[in-house]
């Protein structure tokens, strides 16, 4: 058993070591990183520690791409498997649940490891620029490989008690919102003082709970590390507590391994022939958008659970609010509001990019695009059908924005940089959501974390000529005294945007599209 | 207005000159065939031939790089439309989306090409009938076994009905039962008209259901024609099979020394009864199985040796992978 668990390691090390696309993801990412200290370089000037911001960044970004790695890349380690029906050919093959969790999951963990130990002689040159030390930027590194641990092994979890990789997907990005979402939760419960049921036993709990959760939290410790000015422990509480979870959730793993390792069972919309008329139904006019709504994109049911959801999290704003302060006269506070608002539009942009990595990957793991090309719609037309799909899935994160923001639209409308958000966030999406769905039919599972690796410089790039574009129509507009300025310039980058970057992405997606049918 | 046209006159797929390769690799090289309508076509050659790469151009999925593919009169180049609207491709690999049931998987393909609720159906309806899948309608397909997925695969080319069926091996990893069960269905469709362009490695069964034949190798087309003149071809040397209940001494001797008889050789895996017999040019055969006869040898059967399909693709293909 030890020689097959060494040979399959070592295989997927070599694997990993011996592509491509690994290293140039790793040397991307130094890339990334030596554009981003030049910035700091050139405002080294009008800034007090450049090196501590550029440093700032970096831990940032890490942050992000390891969640973002955590609910694509980590979480199909076996389900992967599953999907493809594989898993029991290993297991019959004699491949123990070690072996294959170890090849499949802790290679992946170490390639991106991997990913931050090429990080450091480039952040090291932060020191140079000033406002951080050696020991901040080492323990910074821990506490994210401490982190980074953590979520491979939580996605690897979800990995193997899902049945395929789209529930693993979504129990794994639950999982990280709920994180992120527990702190300020268990924070505002413990401080609310007029509920009833709110005792101080339940203030305790909400208090310890809130505790653990700082001490585990990659965003407190990094914050802790850069702002400590002595001596900084490399291995602080954070560091051991991640390990010893991950730890913990990589033996859980390999003791359900066996029990959750049936292949995906794809009747989601139940069995019988009543429930499925009732879930499924006849295809519609448009049959892309019907198939992948229905069958890509977890159809009616999971459409109702996400209405549920939403629902749940205004209620949950408005209870806190009608909690917090009994004597106001407004359901929602302006500051509940925009939260809720912002966070309904980070969970919309989450949802956007998980189905635009799924989308047209899916057809190429089914083997089905030469079936779809043979039909009598253009390629156009039916990657058209596909972001159709995609928008009916998003009718309740909509729906919840559109009834957020007409709430009180002054709220949003007060604030003078809401249509710059507003355009900054849309392109952001627009193109993350574009490079997301070129790689997907690529690479096999890293379409999600190389698109955002990649999407960040190059909005970064091109965000300066979007606000100076903007600059432009909002003086071209005040001369002639027309009004609503800045939502011209939104329109004016938008056309841009499309014409010299969305556009050329559609046309390889079609290419590439077409490229893939004929294998 | 499209000029109509008589698919009886017409071929049904025309390649002319059908050249094409992939980085700096000859995939097909001045392929030209012919399949006439309503007949039942194999297409056969060995691993990397470029039967997929012929076919592919064909399905207008692959544009060549130089040649002209015709269907029914319509090029795959000026007009891929109407010839995807004329055409049913099954791939040789199973692309299906398998978290459907048989239904749902026909009513999206039906839909796809613009048929109304009733129509779909009814056409539902009358494929599953055809391939024997009434009573699966509403099963997942992930829990059909290998057979029964492929013939959902054969319904959904069926659902816009296209009067050209283009399979690329249909009947690979299929069991015995099955694929016997596959090729009446194809015997079935060629009845009710049907063209049938078959890419198969099963050549018995080949021979059996085609009415024509085209044989490539290394990118060329070695044969291209009816099965019978395949079988006959290179035939001009009549050959015999003769079985005996019993044989006496020296019958090889006594056989040779015939006079129309020019050799007599014991076939390959023979129980030691069967003897070939190679008559000499312009020799009568009935006039040598009454010598035979005259030589009191006990003879149980007496019947031509026709060229078996796998002795002619054998004959007519190069031994050795491609490299």
């Amino acid at each position: 058993m030890i020689t097959a668990t060494r040979t399959l390691f070592s295989w997927s090390l070599r694997a990993d070591a011996k592509s491509v696309y690994p290293h140039i993801v790793r040397a991307g990412f130094s890339g990334l990183i030596l554009v981003i200290m030049l910035l700091g370089f050139w405002d080294a000037a009008r800034m007090s520690a450049p090196g501590l911001e550029f440093f700032h960044w970096i831990c940032h970004l890490n942050i992000l791409l390891i969640a973002v790695a955590g609910i694509s890349y980590f979480v199909t380690a076996v389900t992967e498997e599953k999907d493809s029906g594989t898993l029991a050919l290993l297991r019959l093959a004699g491949v123990s649940p070690l072996a294959i969790m170890l090849s499949k999951s802790t290679g992946r963990l170490i390639s991106a490891l991997m990913l931050l130990l090429i990080q450091l002689p480039f952040t090291f040159l932060a020191i140079t620029l000033g406002g951080v030390t050696w020991q901040q930027i080492l323990g910074s590194y821990f506490a994210l490989a401490a982190w980074l641990c953590l979520v491979a092994n939580a996605a690897l979890f979800c990995s193997v008690r899902c049945s395929s990789s789209g529930r693993a997907a979504s129990l794994a990005t639950a999982l990280t919102l709920g994180f992120a979402a527990s702190g300020p939760i268990l924070a505002n419960t413990a401080g609310l003082r007029n509920v009833a049921w709110i005792t101080p036993e339940v203030v305790n709990a909400c208090k310890y709970l809130h505790g653990l959760q700082q001490d585990m939290s990659i965003w407190v410790r990094i914050e802790t590390v850069l702002s400590t000015t002595g001596n900084v422990t490399l291995t602080a509480p954070q560091f051991w507590r991640c390990i010893m979870v991950g730890g913990g959730l990589f033996l859980l793993s390999n003791i359900l391994f066996n029990r959750y390792s049936a292949p995906a069972n794809p009747s989601g919309h139940g069995r019988t022939a009543g429930i499925r008329r009732l879930t499924v139904g006849r295809c519609w006019r448009l049959p892309i958008t019907w198939k992948d709504f229905l069958f890509f994109m977890g159809g009616r049911s999971f459409l109702l659970v996400k209405c549920c959801g939403y629902l749940v999290l205004v209620s949950g704003f408005v209870w806190f609010h009608r909690a917090n302060a009994p004597e106001s006269r407004l359901w929602l506070s302006d500051d509940l509001l925009e939260n809720s608002f912002y966070i309904a539009a980070g969970i919309m942009t989450i949802e956007m990019l998980l189905y635009a990595s799924h989308s047209l990957f899916q057809e190429a793991r089914q083997s089905t695009i030469a079936t779809l090309r043979m039909l009598p719609i253009s390629t156009s037309a039916m990657l058209l059908q596909k972001v159709a799909a995609v928008m009916v899935g998003l009718i309740p994160s909509f729906i919840t924005l559109i009834v957020l923001f007409c709430w009180r639209p002054q709220v949003f409308l007060a604030n003078d940089d809401f249509a710059e958000m507003v355009a900054a966030w849309g392109f952001f999406v627009f193109l993350s959501t574009h490079l997301t769905v070129l790689l997907s039919l690529y690479t096999r599972w890293a379409a999600l974390p190389l698109a955002i690796l990649i999407s960040l410089p190059t909005f970064l790039c091109v965000g300066s000529a979007c606000v100076a574009l903007m600059n432009l129509t909002k003086t071209a507009a005040a001369t002639h005294n027309i009004s609503n300025a800045q939502w011209i310039g939104v329109g004016v980058n938008f056309v841009w945007m499309w014409v010299f970057v969305l556009l050329p992405m559609e046309l390889e997606i079609i290419n590439r599209w077409n490229r893939l049918s004929r294998r | 207005m499209p000029s109509k046209i008589d698919i009886n006159t017409v071929p049904a797929v025309a390649v002319s000159e059908l050249t094409h390769s992939f980085k700096g690799h000859q995939a097909l090289n001045q392929v030209s065939f012919a399949v006439m309508p309503q007949t039942l076509h194999g297409f056969v050659g060995p691993n990397g031939a470029g039967k997929t790469t012929t076919l592919k151009a064909i399905c207008t999925l692959l544009k060549p790089n130089w040649g002209e593919v015709q269907v029914f009169g319509h090029s795959v180049r000026a007009d891929p439309k109407e010839v995807r609207r004329r055409i049913g491709f099954m791939p040789d690999h199973f692309s299906m989306y398998r978290q459907m049931t048989v239904f749902e998987y026909l009513d999206f393909f039906a839909a796809a090409y613009g048929l109304d609720i009733s129509q779909r159906n009814q056409v539902i309806d009358d494929v599953l009938t055809l391939t024997d899948m009434d009573g699966r309608r509403n099963d997942l397909i992930s829990g059909l076994s290998r057979g029964m997925q492929q013939r959902v695969s054969l319904a959904r080319v069926l659902v816009h009905d296209p009067d050209l069926l283009l399979l690329d091996e249909p009947a690979s990893g299929l069991d015995p039962r099955a694929r016997i069960e596959l090729m009446e269905i194809l015997r079935e469709l060629r009845r009710m008209g049907k063209t049938i362009f078959i890419s198969s490695h099963i050549l018995s069964e080949l021979a059996e259901l085609c009415d024509s034949v085209t044989i490539i190798d290394r990118g060329q087309v070695r044969f291209s024609g009816p099965m019978e003149a395949l079988l006959d071809a290179d035939d001009e040397v009549p050959r015999y099979r003769l079985v005996l209940s019993q044989v006496p001494e020296d019958t090889v001797g006594r056989l040779e020394a015939i006079d129309g008889i020019e050799e007599v050789t014991e076939p390959e895996y023979s129980n030691g009864r069967e003897l070939d017999l190679t008559l000499a040019a312009g020799a009568d055969s009935n006039t040598v199985l009454a010598a035979v006869i005259g030589l009191g040898i006990p003879i149980e059967s007496y019947s031509q040796q026709r060229k078996q399909l796998n002795q002619a693709f054998m004959d007519l293909t190069t031994r050795g992978v491609r490299t």
